[in-house]
């Protein structure tokens, strides 16, 4: 804290000095139509050359000398609105933008806004707004926020439905999903296949892939901040669609006009529906549904004071019959405040709760049954501060107390009456953080945004602190030699980290910047989880005094060019980060309610290298966006490989899509994905050999990750139809989407293994092997869905 | 077994939704030296021991794999008792057990000499106490989670008290044991692993009813039982070396893993505990000697 004052002070004298006669224009930015505040929309001073973005919450500010300013307000997709403005005093402008409508789009004013990409100081970020996202085809024309980031460059999955995603080298835990600041920890349903926020409550998705700002902290490789709608504060409206694998409603209305409004929204699957027919008599009893609701609301006090509290709650069904249950989700409840102190200094202070949990249980009967759940969660407090010090200067400061409470797994196995508690002990930790950065144009060309964050995790007890011996041979499992009982709130281990965060960008000319970053980030919670794709039951724990916090530093260089008017944009940009601490596993080990779970893990490092490009068309009836990325990433573990790098599980040097968007008139539009990915590499066994009859496989040679399977492409298209509105008051408007995916049905590998004959082996006969290809979706998927709003 | 329920899960979804397949593809795998196996899974059973000594070969190479010959095996007991294993001049290596003379004693430590080809291979192990088996009992079923209806059988133990007791159970139906991977049975205890420190219990139900046949495709399709009246059942249990156990986890896990779809697990070596005293060449396999519990049924 004592660094953070320090700097503050050095900072607010240089603020206050210049302020003499200078003025506030300050406020918040909104959609006209449902009053949405817009996220990044421009306020541009045409007459000094200065403008500045509206936060998270809409909000903007500016401060410049006192006169008369024509301000011009702009945001993507929407008609930008102009404004005289007298600066003679401190000055609230709040403003509302209307969509753009149809026939305005062949007369484009060049806004401010269009040229962000090249302008702002941000690399290795993607926005995706919603309405791209619905535009993608997708599987079962269901839209999908996951899936499509997975079209960007630098982000890949290791293979169809496996869930979440992999950015630049990292695995899938290593990304920070927030909805509404929350923390999500489970972002797929139904395994992979579909992701846990629902398109329809969704305002807002933007990756950070690097250059992450100090503001931001816990995960190694990205963050992914999703926003909720607040709920329209103009009218009542509803959403909702029915598909093959969900249907949707939500409901969005004003509680006080312009004041106070509401969202909430809810989806349910029917896969126990549909599959019903399938499933022979003795399934009869199965269970397969998942669903999910998400909840906002928001009250505006005053100018100077703003309150959100929203929700999610999700969950996955399987059960069969009364033999054996599971399901799982996560919930979160986010309460905030956005509070202004003046017309540049404001704040947010965000209060969360977020948990992912899962049960299990077999057995019908008391006597004889299995009953096991496990869950993370934890309580946040983040107090956040934006102060516009000038146009110059934007000062951001703030921290973060995070308390987590594991529950590895509580089981309790019962067998002929007989019970045995075969529970884990909870573990307890709190991540607390302090940062301060701040984003200043240094020359007309030249703006930085450096910062630093200090991160501290302390793992406490009450639970049991282990001691383990060295391994004889690295890579193999140790043994604990001492227990030590620790008592509750006493500290086990901590860890303190510095994390220094650097962006720049040197604008070259009008259309054209090149922008480098260097940032350290530090995570100090990992999932447990050795297979190919990750389970739900894989379990989070925190660092301990024998896990210590992943590392990582990242550099990135880019050049970011638009062309004819910004109706193209251009980036391509460089990257090489270097990883430590990984967490990697044991041959065999035993990562469920297991305690001794820390002698099965390793520690490794890995780096990650790449190139990567992406090109947009962003005006006109043909649009869409191609993205390609080269890139590589390895592993270097004691004990895996014969000690040397190898590639990781989700490695692959090429990935190319192409995203197209095609309005033919005012009821047809079309859209077109293509994607290919280089295989990914997996270790096949070299050899054979017998043991009482049974055929095991052996690698002889050592070596990990030494094989690529073959080359993953496919492509998707999309038709939709439009409602006709019959008259202007025409309440209801309905659309079609048709979708195929996988058109020219492909069966992708996901991966290849090797077995023996399947069948009972014959005693007098050497065993059969064979090589497998399995592929997850093997034919093309068509689909229809109806979707309509009502206002 | 946590596995095989995702599995399962996984399974039914995809087979109704998308249509998940598996091709048999050709690839070329790269070449390792052949090693030497060695096959010692002994038990004080009064019958015939045997040792079985063979070299590892390319994993498609679908025959049997090349016997080692000429060898000279031996097991030597803590308390100086010498037995040695005739070379058949096939690959096996034979103790004659009979009635009166079985191999091994609870709690003894025998180490295993084997000298191929001017190397000396050795492995120690010891015999670990096994639990009577209590009861076979049958139960007829209409359904079992997709299965056919049918008599299904089950047998009831219980876990030897005291931490780290490891069994092998091996089921015959009508004298044919049963010897899919899949219907591999090991017991840590009363549970599957060691982590969780289930002990003294009467086996956990999975482990009690893994003595039902796993069906073959074409035995799925025909709703064909686990059993019939007259079917003979025989269980054992062997108890086995922590070691053993550690090897029979990893292998079945290993032979099965193209199963677990998209949650498979990285390929691993199984590991064996059987080593080359003259030099620093790997020997695969596993020594073990066990003690036998059994008992039979037949179903009415």
């Amino acid at each position: 804290m004592k660094i953070l004052k320090l700097l503050l002070l050095t900072l607010i004298p240089c603020a206050t000095l210049s302020a003499q006669d200078r003025y506030t224009l300050s406020g918040y930015i909104k959609d006209a139509e449902n009053g949405e505040t817009l996220i990044g929309a421009t306020v541009y001073l045409s007459s000094v050359d200065k403008g500045v973005t509206s936060n998270e919450y809409g909000f903007y500010s500016i401060s410049v000398e006192s006169g008369t300013y024509e301000v011009e307000f702009g945001y993507l997709g929407y008609q930008s609105a102009r404004e005289t403005v007298v600066l003679d005093q401190n000055r609230t402008l709040n403003i509302e933008l209307g969509i753009e409508a149809e026939e305005l789009t062949e007369v484009v004013v060049v806004s401010e806004a269009e040229d962000q990409n090249v302008r702002e100081i941000e690399m290795s970020v993607n926005k995706m707004d919603i309405q791209t996202i619905k535009s993608i085809p997708n599987l079962l024309g269901e839209v999908e926020v996951i899936r499509s980031l997975q079209l960007l460059p630098g982000v890949s999955t290791v293979g169809e439905g496996a869930s979440g995603f992999n950015v630049r080298g990292g695995s899938i835990d290593q990304n920070l999903i927030l909805l509404d600041e929350a923390p999500v920890f489970n972002s797929s349903h139904l395994f992979g296949f579909f992701s846990v926020f629902n398109p329809d409550a969704i305002k807002d998705v933007k990756l950070y892939k690097g250059g992450i700002p100090s503001r931001y902290g816990g995960r190694l490789a990205s963050i992914l901040d999703v926003r909720m709608k607040e709920g329209n504060s103009k009218q009542f409206s509803a959403d909702g669609g029915v598909g093959f694998i969900f249907s949707r409603l939500s409901i969005e209305a004003p509680i006080v006009k312009d004041k106070a409004s509401f969202i909430v929204a809810g989806r349910r699957s029917y896969a126990d529906v549909l599959a019903k027919p399938f499933l022979s008599g003795n399934l009869d009893g199965s269970v397969l549904n998942f669903y999910d609701l998400t909840l906002k609301t928001n009250y505006n006090i005053n100018d100077n004071n703003r309150i959100y509290l929203s929700g999610y709650f999700g969950r996955d069904n399987f059960g069969f019959g009364d033999a054996a249950g599971f399901n799982w989700g996560n919930s979160t409840g986010t309460f905030r405040w956005n509070h202004l102190f003046n017309d540049r200094l404001f704040s947010n202070l965000t209060v969360y709760f977020s948990d992912y949990d899962y049960e299990l249980s077999f057995g019908d009967d008391a006597t004889n049954k299995f009953d096991w759940n496990a869950n993370i969660e934890n309580y946040s407090v983040k107090p956040e501060f934006t102060y516009f010090i000038n146009p110059q200067n934007i000062v951001r400061f703030g921290g973060q107390a995070i308390v987590y409470t594991f529950e590895p797994g509580n089981a309790i196995g019962v067998s002929e009456g007989e019970a045995r508690d075969v529970s884990l002990a909870n573990k307890y930790a709190i991540e607390s953080a302090a940062y301060i950065e701040n984003e200043q144009n240094i020359t007309e060309r030249l703006k930085v945004n450096y910062g630093i964050r200090l991160s501290h995790f302390n793992y406490m007890g009450k639970g049991n602190a282990y001691t383990f011996e060295d391994a004889e041979v690295p890579g193999e499992r140790r043994v604990p030699i001492d227990i030590r009982p620790v008592g509750q709130w006493e500290s086990i281990q901590t860890y303190f980290n510095f994390e220094p965060r650097l962006s720049a960008k040197y604008q070259l000319n009008n259309t054209s910047s090149i922008k480098t970053s260097y940032n350290r980030t530090t995570q100090y919670i990992h999932l447990i989880s050795n297979t190919t794709a990750s389970t739900p039951v894989d379990v989070w724990t925190p660092s301990t005094n024998n896990i210590k916090p992943q590392l990582a530093d990242q550099v990135a260089l880019g050049y970011f060019r638009n062309f004819s008017d910004n109706a193209y944009e251009f980036s391509t940009e460089v990257y090489y980060k270097k990883m430590r601490n990984l967490v990697d596993y044991i041959d065999g080990a035993d990562l469920l309610l297991n305690e001794f779970i820390e002698g099965d893990l390793l520690e490794g490092e890995g780096r990650a290298y790449g190139a990567e490009f992406l090109l947009k068309k962003n005006k006109g009836d043909f649009t869409g966006f191609a993205s390609y990325t080269l890139a590589r990433t390895e592993r270097l573990v004691e004990g895996i490989n014969n000690n040397e790098w190898y590639p990781s599980r989700f490695d692959q040097k090429h990935s190319f899509s192409l995203t197209t968007f095609y309005e033919l008139n005012e009821r047809w539009s079309f859209g077109g994905t293509f994607v290919f990915n280089s295989g990914t590499p997996t270790t096949f066994a070299t050899s054979r050999y017998e043991q009482q009859g049974y055929l095991v496989p052996h690698n002889g040679l050592d070596v990990r990750n030494n094989v690529r399977i073959p080359s993953y492409h496919r492509l998707d298209l999309s038709a939709t139809l439009k409602g006709r509105k019959k008259s202007e008051d025409d309440r209801w408007v309905g659309d079609w989407v048709f979708s195929i995916y996988n058109v020219y049905n492909r069966r992708n590998p996901f991966s290849i293994f090797f077995r023996q004959d399947a069948d009972r082996p014959a005693i007098d006969q050497p065993i059969t092997t064979e090589a497998i290809q399995l592929s997850v979706v093997g034919s093309f998927i068509p689909s229809i869905s109806y979707n309509f709003k009502f206002r | 077994m946590m596995k095989d329920w995702i599995k399962y899960i996984v399974v039914i979804f995809l087979g109704s939704y998308l249509v998940a397949c598996e091709d048999v593809i050709d690839i070329d795998t790269d070449n390792a030296d052949a090693l030497l196996t060695v096959d010692a899974w002994l038990n004080n059973l009064p019958e015939d021991q045997v040792i079985r000594l063979t070299r590892s070969q390319p994993y498609f190479q679908n025959e049997f794999s090349p016997a080692v010959v000429g060898a000279s095996v031996s097991i030597a007991s803590q308390s100086g008792e010498l037995f040695v294993f005739e070379d058949q001049g096939d690959g096996n290596y034979i103790w004659e057990g009979s009635g009166d003379s079985t191999l091994g004693q609870i709690g003894s430590q025998y180490t295993l000499t084997i000298d191929v080809d001017g190397r000396q291979i050795s492995s120690v192990t010891s015999m670990q106490p096994v639990p009577a088996i209590d009861s076979i009992v049958q139960e007829f079923r209409e359904d079992e989670l997709g299965g056919p209806d049918g008599i299904y059988a089950q047998f009831y133990a219980r876990d030897i008290p005291g931490l780290g007791n490891n069994y092998w159970i091996k089921t015959f139906k009508n004298g044919l044991y049963l010897n899919k991977p899949e219907e591999i049975n090991i017991a840590y205890d009363g549970g599957f692993t060691a982590g969780a420190e289930i002990d003294g219990i009467i086996f956990i139900p999975p482990i009690r009813e893994a003595v039902n046949p796993i069906p073959d495709s074409a035995e799925a399709e025909n709703d064909v039982p686990p059993y019939e009246v007259g079917d003979q059942i025989r269980v054992e249990i062997h108890s086995i070396s922590p070691e053993a156990f550690l090897f029979l986890e990893s292998a079945r896990n290993q032979i099965l893993n193209g199963s677990n779809t998209i949650f498979a697990s990285p390929i691993a070596n199984s590991p064996g505990n059987v080593y080359s005293v003259s030099d620093d060449q790997e020997v695969l396999g596993v020594f073990c000697v066990s003690a036998v519990s059994s008992l039979e049924k037949q179903v009415e």
